[in-house]
């Protein structure tokens, strides 16, 4: 009982001067001095303008560095005539052009993860490839809004499939999907095979290719990417149809983004604004016939 | 030997299987090198079998109901009826094991060489649906409903039998003519006599009916193939020969089985049957309806090889719609195929499962007809744990060809069947 009180009488001997100096701390200066000017949050650059600091970034060095894939992902990204082009290319030298520097593009990335890597680091101020926001990428780098939506789409070999599926439909099959998938490793198709097919053993490949492949034998039950990706392959090679078949998920799509830095805000901004005035956007059938 | 009238000489000249031969043959070509024309020609097939179809659902019931009555008054229903259960599934089950035993040996769809197996792939490709399936992974479906033994009955009991005429409900239409010469039979004689009298009028008249709306098969067989070749191209045929020239082989061996089981049955030659039987092999082949074919069935079992009346006209459209031999035969030869296109090695249990599963598909086909009964063929398969959906379209492409030899099969059979279930004809 005794030592209750003297306890409790410590402590407020202890709290009594943390609140004295906090009400001091509170009270306003006695005597208002002159307001001084606001800091602006802008920067000088060297042709005179005041610019965002993540825009006078680039402004200063010259130019706009974007991170690419080292591989060609038509009709994204790919190499036509010893220069770059695609869909993603496009959207990125018409950043460069409203910016007005030259645009360096860092193909030393190997897969799609290091290339939200180098953005991330700062290696890069934004990074393209058929990118597709992620849970994983979000939590390193920001994304500009959607420029295009691709379906999901799986390569299912039918004998495999059959085994898999015996009684039920088709649908109720991919729903239930017990068996094998084969992605691409490093994508986003990773994270999607996981979240959308819990019950299936996810295979990664190295390469799209080998993943193919790999479906084809019947490796594995199915391949998983996107629709242009998958309707490729079966458009390239009409015979493949006695062996496989695909299935195409309305409500399952890859939203393809620019990979902006974390704390390059007026970058996105700048990105977002470019993606929203792009007059036309192309739908997957026009992209197939445009492929190189 | 009298002297035949014009009528019947024109008869036997457009049954005679060599006519059937020609008028194909004659048909495809003109099919081939004048498809734009000849697409137009397949109407005149379908008016045809439009035609027959008109007369079969009369001449059904008013035969079962008036060879039932007979039966009860003479008796021995009972017995007949076990019989037939015997001898259908016997038969189903032979038709079967043939058809294993004959694919097994030839083999078609294994070893195929790359080049055909990119055609049967740009024949499945072509046609889109099968080979891409659009959905919402995230939606939840409602199951598919399984089949319970409610819906079996559904399917066989009419609850209102003018609506399943009006609907063609073949089966349907069975069972109660079925239920109603047994009810029939029960009457005295008395009342019972003005029904049977009006019966075997409507019998006799579906029968002229018969004869003359077959008097142009020649020239329908040439309109139908010319049309189905037109509509496919050859491309299909030229690419599933090794299935079809399989299917075509096991039909003649069923078909010839079949001839010789009439033949001991009814104690004639060979030959006398095979004459006997031209009228419904000829119609078999050009309508690919097996119910048409009644009519010509019960003419061939009695007025040629003198079976009984009233058993023939019971037995026929009790056979016609449940044993479905060359359904049957089709769902062992399709299944195995598949398994060969897809290498996929079958051990003694798989062919004894497909064997088995084809015998039931071929009751549950009863009432179906062409690419319904096509799509049966996926039952064996999901067992296998086979691909059907693309070698559907590769059979589809060819079933012309294949649903000639499958009606045959299943006439010829159901006659063969009737002449084992009926009493031994007193020798002439």
């Amino acid at each position: 009982m005794k030592s209750g009180v003297f306890s409790a009488m410590r402590a407020l001997c202890l709290l009594l001067p943390i609140w004295c100096a906090a009400a001091l701390a509170a009270t306003p200066p006695a005597a208002p001095k002159a307001q001084a000017a606001p800091v602006s949050p802008l920067v000088r650059v060297s042709d005179g303008r005041m610019l965002a600091p993540d825009i006078a970034r680039i402004i200063n060095r010259h130019e706009l560095i974007v991170a690419v894939l080292e591989r060609d992902t038509p009709p994204f990204v790919y190499a036509k005539d010893g220069e770059l082009a695609g869909v993603d290319i496009a959207l990125m030298r018409q950043v460069a052009k409203e910016l007005q520097v030259p645009i360096r593009f860092d193909r030393s990335a190997k897969t799609y993860d290091e290339v939200v890597q180098q953005v991330a680091s700062g290696q890069a101020d934004l990074g393209v490839s058929k990118l597709a926001r992620t849970l994983k990428r979000a939590q390193s780098v920001q994304f500009s809004d959607p420029y295009m939506r691709l379906e999901h789409s799986l390569l299912v070999n039918r004998l495999a499939f059959a085994n898999v599926a015996r009684e039920q439909s088709v649908s109720q099959a991919v729903r239930n999907f017990t068996g094998t998938i084969g992605v691409l490793a490093g994508s986003a198709w990773e994270e999607f095979a996981r979240r959308n097919f819990v019950y299936a053993k996810v295979v990664p490949y190295a390469t799209w290719p080998k993943a193919v492949e790999a479906a084809k034998r019947g490796e594995v039950v199915a391949a998983y990417r996107d629709a242009i990706e998958v309707r490729t392959i079966m458009k390239a090679d009409p015979s493949l149809a006695l062996t496989m078949r695909t299935v195409s998920f309305s409500d399952l799509q890859s939203v393809l983004c620019v990979m902006v830095g974390s704390r390059d805000n007026m970058l996105l901004a700048f990105v977002n604004e470019i993606v929203a005035n792009q007059t036309e956007v192309p739908t997957v059938s026009a992209l197939l016939q445009h492929m190189p | 030997m009298k002297k035949l009238s014009k009528h019947a000489q024109f008869q036997r000249f457009s049954t005679n299987p060599w006519t059937v031969f020609a008028c194909v043959l004659l048909g495809g070509l003109l099919g081939w090198s004048a498809p734009a024309f000849s697409k137009n020609l397949s109407i005149v097939g379908l008016v045809y079998v439009d035609l027959l179809k008109m007369i079969v659902m009369p001449f059904m019931v008013s035969a079962v109901i008036f060879s039932l009555q007979k039966l009860f008054r003479d008796g021995g229903a009972g017995k007949i009826l076990g019989r037939v259960m015997l001898v259908f599934v016997a038969f189903s089950v032979a038709a079967a094991l043939a058809a294993a035993v004959g694919t097994l040996l030839i083999r078609p769809g294994s070893n195929m060489s790359v080049s055909a197996k990119a055609a049967m792939g740009n024949i499945v490709g072509a046609s889109g649906d099968s080979s891409n399936t659009d959905m919402a992974l995230h939606r939840v479906e409602p199951p598919p409903k399984a089949m319970t033994l409610h819906d079996v009955f559904d399917s066989l009991i009419p609850s209102n039998i003018f609506a399943s005429l009006a609907a063609g409900e073949t089966l349907k239409a069975l069972v109660f003519a079925l239920l109603f010469g047994f009810a029939v039979g029960q009457l005295p004689g008395k009342i019972a006599e003005s029904l049977g009298q009006t019966l075997e009028t409507v019998y006799h008249a579906c029968q002229v009916l018969t004869r003359w709306v077959n008097l142009p098969v020649p020239l329908v067989l040439i309109c139908m193939t010319a049309g189905q070749i037109a509509e496919t191209g050859l491309e299909p045929l030229r690419t599933m020969l090794g299935f079809v020239a399989d299917f075509l082989a096991i039909s003649l061996v069923l078909l010839a089985m079949a001839v010789l089981v009439i033949s001991r049955r009814s104690g004639r030659s060979v030959a006398d049957v095979v004459d006997a039987m031209r009228e419904t092999f000829t119609l078999g082949v050009a309508t690919n309806n097996s119910a048409t074919c009644m009519p010509a069935m019960v003419d061939g079992l009695v007025e040629r090889l003198n079976f009984s009346r009233d058993r023939v006209e019971l037995l026929v459209p009790l056979s016609v719609s449940l044993l479905r031999a060359g359904a049957i035969a089709y769902f062992v030869c399709g299944t195995l195929f598949i398994s060969a296109l897809y290498s996929h090695d079958l051990t003694v249990v798989d062919v004894g499962l497909v064997v088995l599963v084809s015998v039931l598909s071929g009751f549950a086909s009863a009432g179906m007809a062409g690419i319904l009964t096509i799509s049966l063929i996926g039952t064996a398969c999901n067992y296998l744990g086979l691909p059907f959906e693309a070698a559907f379209i590769l059979f589809v492409a060819v079933d012309p060809i294949c649903a000639m030899a499958r009606t045959a099969v299943t006439v010829i059979g159901s006659c063969a069947a009737v002449s084992m279930v009926c009493t031994k004809p007193e020798p002439v």
